[in-house]
């Protein structure tokens, strides 16, 4: 009884358009109140205390960062960079397009602000080079996904805290993949450029490519800084000297300093950037991520709840009942989260279901690492499916072009997403590789 | 509405707009500063304060919970409106009005059982070791949020603030 009313409640606050944060609060609420109480001292106490973990302050810090890379011209220099590099190829922009994405992404940890930050630039410039405007909208959609991938990724940080995995070694798994990804990407690039026929440009001289390359040398200092910062130098003995291993920060002071670099680089190197341009892109970031915080919240209280009236254990039991194997689960977990993700968000999607399944998960003997990089990239499928797909409205205004316009250009980029998926969920050593090698000790 | 109301509450809704922004950044770049002393104080000088972390924590909780506040103004709490989307516009201007005043119900729950708290913590009169903040003044951060999310739903309810339907404007 208690969980019919939970979960008609929670469909009928998300069908009359609550917010998902309200649906999932509200729906604990009412439940509790009429059937299952929980003390309300309990919930004024868990409200706030759900927010309260050093690991949950990075994503406010890793979205000022991307912002601050944004507005700062950095993130201009870093497509500079791979024009430079790639330009020349045949379908040279297209190749671009998913190269900056890629360098983006080392940074961002948002799709969302991948695609907006690399489109506003790219978009143009492809229409501009006789590219077809289906060919931009789904290179740039697809691509932009890789954001949440290759590490920091803001999906990546929630799951870690949802299901207890550490973030630093989930961090080092989305590697392997997010590579094999982009590499497939740049593939499709080339390859619809040149059925379609875009035109080719001559190769860069080299004065411009090395000028391309000094300018986005602080920009790129970023990524690095993230990556030596969280999993450190190897150790080296120099006979002489000996340089110690070892990490320098956590995920959050990582993401701290990244705001900081930024900041830096944009006010005085590239010097685009001012102390009010600062604090304009802090205020109109933040309700991005307040909303997820809310999202959090709420999602956590929901999940302490269910688990207070037993639904992930009942949840796992019938999985173990149905005598699957492993890759079944698999599939039946890609499908509902292809599902899912026609109608939810990331974040919300790991918040609501990553609970429930995750119990299941791990009695199935799927590794917690593998499983989180599993989810990942069904959320990147979500992400450019209709009628909830939040790169498909960011394309959108990136663009001018109607939702489904976007959605008919992903489609055959959708094939890679989908064929990565597939390696991603039958090959685990792909995602488990580098935590394996790193942490071996 | 009467002329009066609607200057009022389109008062308020610019007087929390400037408070918004005041908080957001503020904390924000306090919080920034925190964590990067706490990093340079580790990493550099092996040193710390015991309080650094503790703080930096509420700091940005409190900013972003400020955001939190911001992003229903702007409309920007994800929902699902496909359902909405659906109907025609006065059937959709009224499951939106559902929708807001559900929001605006749970925040007020949420708002009283933060405040129940918060009077136990008192009674309780515990502190944090690290920072030595009494408990029932960290935990008042929660409750005084939930009336400022409530306060933002009120507007929108009355129209002085964000959509009520997709057409992007506030309500006449």
């Amino acid at each position: 009884m208690t969980t019919a009313l939970l979960v008609a409640l929670f469909f009928f606050l998300i069908a009359i358009g609550a917010p998902v944060a309200v649906a999932l609060g509200g729906a604990v609420a009412v439940t509790s109140l009429l059937l299952d109480p929980i003390p309300l001292p309990v919930i004024g106490q868990k409200v706030f205390a759900n927010l309260d973990h050093f690991s949950l302050m990075a994503i406010p810090f890793f979205f000022f960062a991307s912002a601050l890379m944004d507005s700062g011209g950095l993130v201009r220099r870093l497509i500079g960079l791979a024009n430079a590099v790639v330009g020349h190829w045949t379908g040279g922009l297209g190749v671009t397009t998913v190269m900056s994405c890629v360098f983006f992404a080392a940074i961002s940890g948002s799709s969302p602000a991948t695609v907006a930050g690399v489109g506003r630039i790219m978009y143009p410039a492809l229409l501009r080079d006789g590219y077809p405007s289906r060919y931009a909208l789904g290179a740039l959609v697809t691509a932009g996904s890789i954001g949440i991938l290759i590490p920091p990724s803001i999906p990546l940080i929630i799951y870690g805290f949802v299901t207890e995995t550490s973030v630093t070694r989930l961090f080092l798994a989305g590697v392997l993949p997010g590579l094999v990804y982009a590499s497939a990407m740049v593939a499709m690039a080339w390859w619809l450029a040149r059925r379609r026929g875009v035109p080719r440009h001559p190769r860069q001289a080299w004065p411009e490519r090395r000028r391309a390359v000094f300018s986005a040398l602080p920009a790129l200092a970023l990524p690095v800084m993230i990556f030596v910062g969280i999993y450190g130098l190897p150790e080296v003995d120099l006979g002489f000297a000996r340089i110690e291993g070892g990490a320098v920060f956590t995920p959050t002071e990582a993401a701290v300093m990244a705001t900081l670099l930024a900041i830096v680089i944009g006010m005085f190197v590239y010097r685009e950037l001012t102390p009010a341009g600062v604090v304009r892109s802090i205020i109109d970031t933040a309700p991005s991520v307040g909303m997820i915080f809310f999202i959090t919240t709420n999602a956590l209280l929901f999940a302490f709840f269910i688990t207070k009236v037993g639904i992930p254990a009942a949840v796992t039991d019938f999985v173990m009942s149905l005598g699957l194997e492993q890759w079944q689960f698999l599939l039946m977990v890609n499908f509902l989260f292809l599902i899912v993700g026609f109608f939810l968000e990331g974040v919300p999607t790991i918040l609501m279901f990553v609970p429930v399944l995750f119990p299941a998960a791990v009695a199935m003997g799927v590794d917690p690492i593998h499983f989180g990089i599993i989810v990942i990239v069904n959320i990147e499928l979500g992400l450019v499916t209709p009628p909830v797909g939040i790169n498909l409205f960011v394309a959108t205004s990136v663009s001018g072009q109607p939702v489904l316009e976007v959605f008919r250009g992903a489609l055959p980029w959708m094939a890679v997403t989908l064929a990565v998926l597939m390696l991603v969920t039958f090959v685990p050593e792909l995602s488990l590789l580098l935590p394996e090698l790193a942490f071996a000790k | 509405m009467s002329l009066p109301v609607k200057r009022f509450l389109s008062t308020l809704d610019r007087f929390l707009g400037h408070a918004e922004d005041f908080l957001i950044a503020g904390l924000s770049l306090a919080a920034l500063a925190l964590g990067v002393m706490q990093v340079v104080l580790r990493y550099v000088f092996n040193t710390g304060f015991e309080w650094n972390e503790a703080v930096f924590i509420l700091m940005t909780i409190s900013a972003m919970l400020m955001a939190g506040v911001r992003a229903v103004r702007d409309d920007r709490h994800v929902r699902v409106d496909v359902l909405p989307s659906l109907l025609p516009d006065r059937a959709r201007r009224a499951l939106d009005l559902c929708a807001l005043v559900s929001a605006l119900a749970l925040c007020c729950f949420f708002a009283w059982c933060g405040w129940l708290f918060v009077d136990f913590a008192k009674m309780m009169d515990t502190a944090s070791p690290d920072t030595g903040f009494k408990d029932w003044a960290v935990f008042s951060i929660m409750p005084v949020a939930m009336l400022l999310f409530a306060m933002r739903y009120l507007l929108r309810i009355g129209g002085a603030s964000g959509p009520l339907s997709d057409s992007g404007k506030p309500v006449e």
